[in-house]
């Protein structure tokens, strides 16, 4: 009986292996990795005997416009050099944490000033031809320090040292937490140094990435071919195309249709489609792009702390998800994004409450009707917002008058020096780096003795104080007490109000249900190195 | 006839110069610097400088002018600002495309109008004239892009005969073709049905059937032919129309056209590619126009002989 027992033991344990391996490749219901960064992750399960549909076409809103990674830093561009290029570190999107990219380890000094990679030998990039060497990542660093979107994140980089092929040292000129952070943006994706100079459109578009570029045409496609050389081993799918729909319901129609396999952001209103229809499965999740009111705190009647107070008062932000997000998002009231390192939870809300807002337009020193101010908007759920704030502001005797614009003109009237702009209703989408978020968003540089404002402080802040305290956070290299200091920041943000956070919203994908492999970001740069569908 | 081509062609020359003067002017004046829009936000302002010289932005409104008609006249229109394409091979690209739309657009609408415009005339006052003209009506108030989306959900997604977008073979281009054609077939049948009203009370026709002429002939040799100039006129213009692109349909059924590049571009405040397009357009509308001119005169002799004069 005994003798019996153990072999039924052994045999059901056999076949809850078997089946385990069976079910596992990540189910049509969406076998899901609990994350810490907010993605979703459908897991993979290697299955060396597993065949794979050829080709998985992607619909997306936002075409392709740079195959270069210095050249942008869209989102659609970033997803494209995912698939093409490859970061010396990656963040792992379960944990949050930095792991090996194309360097397969590093060593970082003492004073935290050198970073020294082991890189691999023997790879290639995807011209099948080129070898990959230390002095690619030397030419890549240096020309990042020329490109507009990339300098910023190798601005502490004052030394690159090629040790050998297989080694690279870099130093910094102050410790830098979240170097590593900023090295696995794919903006600091590796280029082929001999490419590059032969061809400088041309050299830039190759990596040593998972898959190579096959065919683009702008406006319509892009199609990438799967790396066969690649030393990870081969992707599971031969082709992936990124195929442009402009229209949200053009989009979904094509899914439904079976045309395509994934649609990006299909509209909020159709949603009951997908989750009605037994072959798709919607993805949601939190984004992390942060909405906010942008102030610029050099203009009159905007460098007066309360009237600033009074904006955040009168901004009722449930209204604004309502009307610009059918009322699907989260209000958001801390000055950094969410998720990220340094959040202050219970950070001090300014609710609305047009009553408190009077009150601290009262302190203000104006009169009713004498402010009038011009916000800029570029899309339809931003200009909603600046409706309800119109109507709000317009109670407690402030005029706002909203400036409609298209997005290159919004975008090149915040970037030029000039400032001629008062307020925005403006978006931030980074979420890894707290120190990168804080500098770009609210820090200033000196430069001929005087602070300017960094690149993307849209509240023009050139604060001495608040810089002390970014730089602080900084060189901090123990975690409590570093996140400490981001709570400061964030009390004192809170206190200057350079920006009135609204919220953030949903990120919505309808996929096929069979899909798997794929990482769902909240950045909305999703992962597709290793989405597949398991042929049956 | 050759003289009155040769007049016509060379006539090109100041409305193409003049075209690609005003997008300048109209880029230039538009708000916000194209610089600032694609430099990143953490450019330098040597970085700024060195961006502007490399975009050709440096110098005034005429300078670039006439660097640009320098390079014009080379064949170049310059390098997209933001995908840093050729300007040139990116429409060459997108041409095709619309010429296709264009083209099966236009079949379409004629082959809806002529027979409905015709029916209504041959009929007026009567159930048929009615119907037809209810049609046309329909066909003028319909939005492209509900009639698209409405198509798109019949016959992609309930049938299956045809792909929702994209521009992957003959079965991708009939719903945009069908969408575009029944807006311009409505005003194409109202024009045709007008026009034959006017023609079937000539006595001419009258003479033709006291002859004998069968009313068949009388409709197709003699009233039809009559009647085709307004037609032209109007095909002429909505040809044109069409070749600029039709923004809308090529949205929704995600047509890579001439349309979805300028106003992209426009968008993205990417110049070259504005200036390009429209200069390259308007070369093409002004062929049409020449065309159609050429066409007036094989249909009416009487036009012909005015060429040759």
């Amino acid at each position: 009986m005994k003798k019996h027992t153990k072999i039924l033991s052994l045999g059901l344990c056999i076949v809850f292996v078997v089946l385990s391996i069976a079910i596992s490749p990540v189910s049509a219901e969406g076998d899901f990795v609990p994350s810490k960064t907010g993605a979703i992750i459908q897991e993979l399960v290697a299955d060396p005997n597993a065949v794979y549909q050829d080709t998985i076409t992607i619909g997306v809103a936002n075409d392709v416009t740079t195959l270069d990674p210095q050249a942008s830093n869209t989102d659609a561009n970033m997803m494209a050099f995912e698939l093409t290029h490859e970061t010396l570190v990656q963040i792992d999107p379960a944990t949050g944490e930095i792991v090996p990219g194309l360097a397969e380890s590093w060593e970082v000094s003492e004073d935290g000033l050198i970073f020294t990679f082991a890189l691999p030998s023997g790879v290639l990039f995807t011209d099948g031809v080129t070898p990959f060497t230390a002095n690619d990542v030397k030419y890549t660093y240096t020309r990042a320090k020329d490109s507009s979107f990339a300098s910023a994140k190798v601005s502490d980089v004052v030394d690159i040292n090629v040790i050998d092929d297989a080694h690279i040292a870099i130093t910094l000129s102050r410790p830098n937490q979240e170097f590593l952070l900023l090295m696995a943006h794919k903006g600091m994706s590796i280029l082929s140094e001999a490419l590059c100079t032969a061809d400088e459109t041309n050299g830039p578009t190759i990596g040593t990435g998972m898959f190579a570029v096959e065919e683009w045409a702008p406006g319509d496609f892009i199609s990438f071919v799967r790396n066969e050389n690649y030393r990870g081993g081969k992707a599971p799918t031969r082709h992936i195309v990124f195929k442009l729909f402009k229209e949200a319901s053009t989009r979904l129609i094509a899914l439904q249709a079976g045309e395509i396999d994934v649609c990006i952001d299909p509209s909020t209103i159709d949603l009951g489609y997908i989750q009605d229809d037994s072959n798709l499965q919607l993805i949601q999740t939190q984004n992390v792009v942060m909405l906010y009111v942008a102030i610029n705190t050099t203009k009159p009647g905007l460098d007066n702390v309360h009237i600033r107070k009074a904006l955040a008062y009168a901004t009722d932000k449930l209204s604004m998800i309502e009307v610009g997000f059918d009322g699907k998002g989260t209000v958001h009231n801390n000055y950094i994004n969410v998720n990220q390192f340094g959040l202050k939870k219970d950070i001090a809300v300014y609710e609305y409450n047009l009553e408190k807002a009077k009150e601290e337009f009262a302190l203000s020193g104006y009169k009713e009707g004498e402010l009038t101010f011009h916000v800029m908007t570029d899309k339809e759920y931003k200009k909603n917002a600046a409706l309800v704030l119109q109507a709000d502001l317009s109670e407690i005797g402030i005029n706002l008058v909203i400036d409609e614009m298209e997005t290159a003109a919004l975008k090149s009237t915040l970037n030029d020096p000039a400032l001629n702009y008062e307020l925005c209703i403006y978006q931030w989408t980074d979420a890894d780096g707290t120190d990168f978020t804080v500098r770009n968003m609210y820090g200033s540089s000196m430069k001929d003795g005087v602070l300017v404002k960094n690149g993307s402080n849209r509240c023009v802040l050139t604060d001495a104080t608040l810089n002390g305290m970014i730089d602080a956070a900084l060189v901090e290299i123990d975690t409590s007490k570093r996140e400490q200091l981001y709570f400061a920041i964030e009390d004192y943000l809170n206190e200057i109000v350079p920006i009135v956070p609204i919220c953030t919203s949903y990120i919505n994908i309808g996929i096929k249900k069979d899909i798997t492999g794929a990482v769902w970001r909240p950045t909305a740069k999703h992962d597709y190195r290793f989405i597949c569908i398991p042929e049956k | 006839m050759y003289r009155y081509i040769l007049k016509r062609l060379l006539m090109l020359i100041p409305v193409l110069l003049g075209v690609a003067f005003l997008i300048f002017a109209i880029m230039d004046v538009a708000a916000g610097d194209p610089v600032y829009s694609v430099a990143g936000a953490d450019a330098t302002p040597e970085q700024i400088e060195a961006l502007r010289e490399k975009m050709g932005l440096n110098g005034s409104l005429i300078e670039r002018y006439i660097r640009y008609i320098g390079n014009l006249l080379k064949g170049d229109l310059g390098t997209s600002y933001i995908s840093k394409l050729d300007v040139m091979k990116v429409y060459l690209q997108r041409l095709p495309n619309t010429l296709k739309l264009a083209t099966l657009t236009m079949i379409v609408a004629v082959g809806m109008a002529i027979p409905l415009g015709i029916t209504a005339a041959v009929h007026q006052n009567s159930i048929r004239d009615t119907t037809s003209m209810v049609l046309a009506l329909i066909g003028l108030s319909m939005p492209n892009f509900w009639l698209g989306l409405l198509l798109i959900l019949f016959f992609s997604l309930k049938l299956g005969w045809f792909p929702t977008g994209g521009s992957e073979g003959f079965r991708s281009i009939v719903l945009p073709a069908i969408t575009v054609g029944t807006s311009l077939a409505a005003l194409l049948t109202r024009t045709t049905r007008s026009s034959m009203l006017d023609v079937l009370r000539q006595d001419y026709l009258r003479t033709a059937r006291a002859k004998g002429v069968s009313e068949r002939n009388v409709i197709q040799k003699h009233a039809l032919r009559n009647a085709l100039i307004p037609i032209i006129t109007i095909f002429g213009v909505q040809f044109s129309n069409v070749l600029g692109g039709s923004v809308l349909a090529e949205t929704v059924f995600a047509w890579p056209g001439v349309g979805r590049l300028v106003v992209d571009a426009i968008d993205q405040r990417d110049i070259p590619t504005v200036t390009g397009a429209l200069v390259m357009t308007t070369m093409l509308v002004t062929i049409v126009n020449l065309l159609v001119d050429l066409v007036y005169a094989f249909v009416d002799p009487r036009i012909k002989a005015q060429y040759t004069k």
